[in-house]
């Protein structure tokens, strides 16, 4: 992104969202590092990996937060300019976070599951591959200004999208059989909240190939609807898919005999 | 041995975003490389035979997370 102008609302509305995922990022990171003595210790690595997700989310926010008030100045009219002052403003730059977060969030589902080696190390490999491929493919689509060059990589990424849906879908429910009640049940409405999340990403890509030569006003509009639609699909895909994991570590360790597990 | 693996990858992830966020400040590669180098030592010796005999080591593992604490709040001020 070169320059955009925000009117004051939006702008706050960009303060506030970002400043909102931040402070969700940290807090999610502090609960499921103080949850750890709620469950055994074989689901323990899945929580620090939940918590790495979270903490490492929130300093790209941090950054972000940071990023986007130094780049801001003020025009005579009060119209807020981004990107033009001090550093500049980019969205790609959410990449490197989910490059380094999202291959962590699939191994997290695997490690809580706590299945046999061969079968967890079977996921692994194929899950990690393709998630790294995912969002690869779709950086350069993400920084061209070319709508030709947008679709052939949006088309590339979801190659590996609909791979990983259908290891976790097809792949995974092989291996949930032996999970104790209620698992298995948690396991799917996790899966749908990731195709719910993950489905936000695309269509904010997508966007900016939809609206021909936008004006300032709907270059401001598309901006700040990215970034916001962005940060919610950031919080629930790592805070709240973090919880969940939390949830099922508890429902396993209590069925696994812990006596505190539900508390 | 796993949770000295977990933090030499959080080092190097947030020595990565840091740089990207420092792009056109002076001594931005520099800065970063500050947080990714010892990150990714960290993240290696993880794996080694021999490092890994050291890193088992009790006052080791305090000075690695020492280190690396002081090394995250680092990433948030420079």
């Amino acid at each position: 992104m070169d320059h955009v102008l925000l009117s004051g609302n939006q702008w706050s509305s960009l303060y506030n969202i970002f400043s909102f995922g931040l402070i969700s990022m940290l807090a999610c990171t502090v609960y499921t590092l103080v949850s750890q003595s709620r469950v055994l210790p074989k689901y323990r690595s899945a929580l620090v990996m939940s918590s790495m997700v979270t903490f490492i989310a929130g300093y790209h926010y941090f950054r972000i937060f940071n990023s986007f008030n130094e780049s801001t100045d003020m025009d005579t009219a009060g119209m807020l300019h981004t990107g033009v002052a001090q550093g500049a403003f980019n969205e790609a730059y959410r990449y490197v976070d989910w490059i380094l977060t999202v291959p962590l969030l699939l191994v997290e589902v695997i490690a809580v599951l706590g299945l046999a080696k061969a079968a967890s190390s079977s996921l692994i490999s194929r899950l990690v591959p393709a998630s790294a491929a995912m969002i690869i493919l779709g950086y350069p689509g993400e920084i061209s200004t070319n709508n030709g060059t947008k679709v052939l990589f949006g088309i590339l990424s979801t190659l590996p999208f609909l791979y990983i849906l259908y290891v976790l879908f097809v792949e995974l429910t092989k291996s949930l059989d032996r999970q104790p009640e209620g698992v298995a049940a948690t396991v799917s409405r996790l899966r749908l909240l990731l195709i719910a999340t993950w489905g936000v990403y695309p269509i904010s890509y997508l966007i900016p190939i939809l609206v021909k030569n936008p004006s300032d006003g709907q270059m401001a509009s598309l901006f700040t609807d990215r970034q916001i639609g962005y940060t919610i699909a950031d919080v629930l895909a790592k805070c709240v898919f973090g919880l969940t994991i939390l949830k099922i570590a508890r429902m396993k360790s209590a069925a696994e005999g812990m006596a505190d597990a539900d508390h | 041995m796993t949770n000295l693996r977990y933090g030499g990858y959080l080092l190097l992830a947030m020595g990565f975003i840091n740089l990207r966020y420092q792009t056109g400040h002076q001594s931005a590669l520099l800065h970063s490389l500050a947080i990714v180098i010892p990150g990714l030592l960290l993240l290696l010796a993880t794996f080694l035979k021999p490092t890994q005999e050291v890193l088992a080591k009790k006052n080791i593992q305090v000075i690695v997370a020492i280190i690396g604490a002081l090394l995250v709040g680092y990433s948030f001020f420079n």
